[in-house]
């Protein structure tokens, strides 16, 4: 189901890892210690998200690296470890947008309905229901990739709408509709309907 | 079990491992070695789209430059320190102009071999540049491979290489500007002492520091303001600025600038009038230098800015530029800036279209400077800040 690798582990890192302002700061004079730490602090978080909405993992990768080599050259404009952050999302997310759109305008867009049958497998949560899990897995996976990126980054990251808004660059009432739709969406087709979103 | 608690469960942060770790910082090692190698830092994916960049990015180098230099403008004779100091990147005003000359520029190439397959574009698009540089304005904009006539005798040192001259504003403004540009591999500074040594020694001499560098707010690469020196009634703006691992040496020339055309040369004018301005306000500014846009990982290109001079204890200073981000984050990338500058910050506000804050700093017992900092989001990620600032004694 999830396209992944059996080796990928879940992550024991903190969705807000502490000490990131500090580590900023020292980034930003140069640190290259510091850099790697933010890097390792904030990868499981960029990569999840990559994969979610790419389907694969391959490009996951080379978009989540592509941003933290952009990071490094923009450190010099970030103010704050929540401004870091923010940073970071939109960023992965824009990328991830336009690779979508240009394998779509190239014809190689990957169907979506495909993605949740990715050959690797999943790992599933401890006292999840594996069959069930799979099934909603599927289902986010036919998700517009707008409307899967505010689910991602509202159940997978924790963020508040607002947030969202404000790492997507999207207005706050377009956030509060895809999640709306989405888990209306969600919920009938768990109940058996099969209507996209 | 509801529809949220399950997709909290089957999303777990996946870690893609101490390989993807290694993989940023190998990649980021590599690229400062890059850039010293050949000039540029590879922020862009394809070739063909750097050199596209750098070719618009030079040619922003020479139209700041050529726009920057200190003017002063007569207007009613109120010439002094009361006067303003106008520093106009865009001129407004559009005019039917005739569409501008489109001029071999083969030598903003001759420094970079070109990669297999790739051939040299034949002119620079004048509506890319209007439109990515000079939106909203009339202004002509030439580029030459010819070296100005004004520089007779001017002989650049060998580290400096010969890219080409533009002359901005020829055949539709009273007064033009033409700019020299140069590219050099050294550090800014040696390569403006080596510019400097080859004026002096073809007889211009230094007339003036940039003494509006000093109030000047927002720091752009195309939006310096440079030494002014003289030769002969002629006045010469001399800027060095780093971009991307490359030194741009231009030197910005006025063409007929005589009090017909509402323009007075530095040259024209004792050095003491145009250093006229507050020290003790001045060298308390904030330098803001603008964002970068993450499209590129290169800064942001100012398309015009300025500043005025209203008082002793009043300045006023803005700037404009497009980016693809909030008119919130625009806000903080600059108020970062004033507080690791000693600002202390007072109030901020965001709203829809405007995001701010004002400041205060102190500077001696009795002296306090009130800083307001207001940015403005247009139409298509257009910003224009301002900062104003005055002083309470």
């Amino acid at each position: 189901m999830e396209p992944q690798s059996a080796s990928l582990p879940v992550s024991s890192a903190p969705r807000h890892p502490p000490g990131l302002g500090d580590l900023l700061q020292r980034a930003q004079a140069h640190d290259r210690d510091a850099f790697r730490a933010i890097v390792a602090a904030c990868q499981a978080r960029l990569f999840s998200t990559a994969l979610r909405l790419m389907g694969q993992r391959a490009d996951a990768e080379e978009l989540a690296q592509d941003v933290f080599v952009q990071l490094h050259a923009a450190l010099g404009q970030l103010v704050d470890a929540a401004h870091l952050e923010k940073w970071l999302l939109r960023a992965i997310y824009h990328r991830c947008i336009d690779r979508l759109r240009q394998r779509e305008r190239q014809g190689q867009a990957v169907p979506l309905e495909a993605l949740g049958d990715a050959p690797e497998g999943h790992a599933p949560e401890s006292g999840a229901d594996p069959l069930a899990a799979s099934h909603l897995y599927q289902l986010l996976m036919r998700l517009q990739p707008d409307a899967r990126a505010v689910v991602l980054l509202r159940y997978q990251d924790d963020l508040d709408p607002v947030d969202i808004a404000a790492a997507l660059d999207m207005p706050l009432n377009t956030v509060k509709s895809h999640l709306r739709r989405s888990l209306q969406w969600l919920r009938e087709q768990c109940a058996g309907d099969s209507h996209g979103y | 079990m509801d529809i949220e608690l399950r997709l909290r469960e089957i999303l777990p942060l996946r870690d893609p491992g101490a390989a993807f770790t290694d993989g940023v910082m190998a990649r980021v090692a590599q690229a400062p070695a890059v850039s010293a190698d050949a000039g540029v830092v590879q922020l862009s994916e394809a070739r063909a789209r750097r050199r596209s960049r750098r070719i618009l990015l030079a040619t922003a180098v020479v139209i700041g430059a050529a726009a920057a230099m200190p003017a002063y403008f007569l207007g009613d004779g109120t010439d002094g320190p009361g006067a303003t100091a106008a520093v106009a990147l865009v001129p407004g005003g559009a005019t039917d102009s005739d569409p501008d000359v489109q001029v071999p520029v083969q030598a903003v190439f001759s420094a970079e071999p070109l990669g297999a397959g790739q051939s040299p574009p034949n002119c620079i698009d004048p509506d890319v540049l209007r439109g990515l540089l000079l939106p909203g304005s009339g202004v002509t904009f030439r580029v030459t491979a010819d070296a100005p006539p004004e520089l007779d005798g001017f002989k650049p040192p060998r580290q400096l290489g010969w890219v080409g001259a533009s002359e901005r504003g020829a055949g539709t403004m009273a007064q033009s500007t033409v700019s020299a540009v140069y590219r050099s591999t050294l550090t800014p500074e040696a390569a403006r002492n080596a510019a400097i040594g080859a004026l002096t020694a073809a007889g211009w001499k230094l007339h003036a520091t940039g003494n509006i560098r000093s109030s000047s707010v927002f720091a752009a690469v195309n939006m310096q303001i440079g030494d002014t020196y003289c030769r002969d009634g002629k006045q010469a703006t001399l800027t060095a600025s780093g971009l991307e691992g490359v030194t741009w040496v231009v030197l910005s020339i006025p063409r007929n600038a005589d009090r017909n055309s509402g323009l007075s040369l530095a040259c024209n004018n004792p050095p003491q009038a145009i250093s006229g301005t507050d020290s003790t306000l001045d060298a308390y500014l904030p330098q803001l230098e603008l964002p970068r846009d993450p499209a590129t990982g290169g800064p942001v290109i100012a398309l015009g800015g300025g500043g005025g001079i209203n008082s002793d204890t009043d300045r006023r200073m803005n700037v404009s530029f497009t980016l693809k981000d909030s008119v919130d984050n625009v806000a903080r990338h600059f108020a970062g800036q004033m507080a690791q500058q000693a600002w202390r910050a007072d109030a901020s506000w965001s709203g829809a279209g405007t995001a701010g804050s004002s400041w205060t700093r102190q500077v001696n017992a009795g002296t306090v400077l009130l800083g307001t900092l207001g940015v403005s989001a247009f139409d298509e990620g257009r910003f224009t800040v301002v900062f104003h600032v005055v002083r309470t004694k």
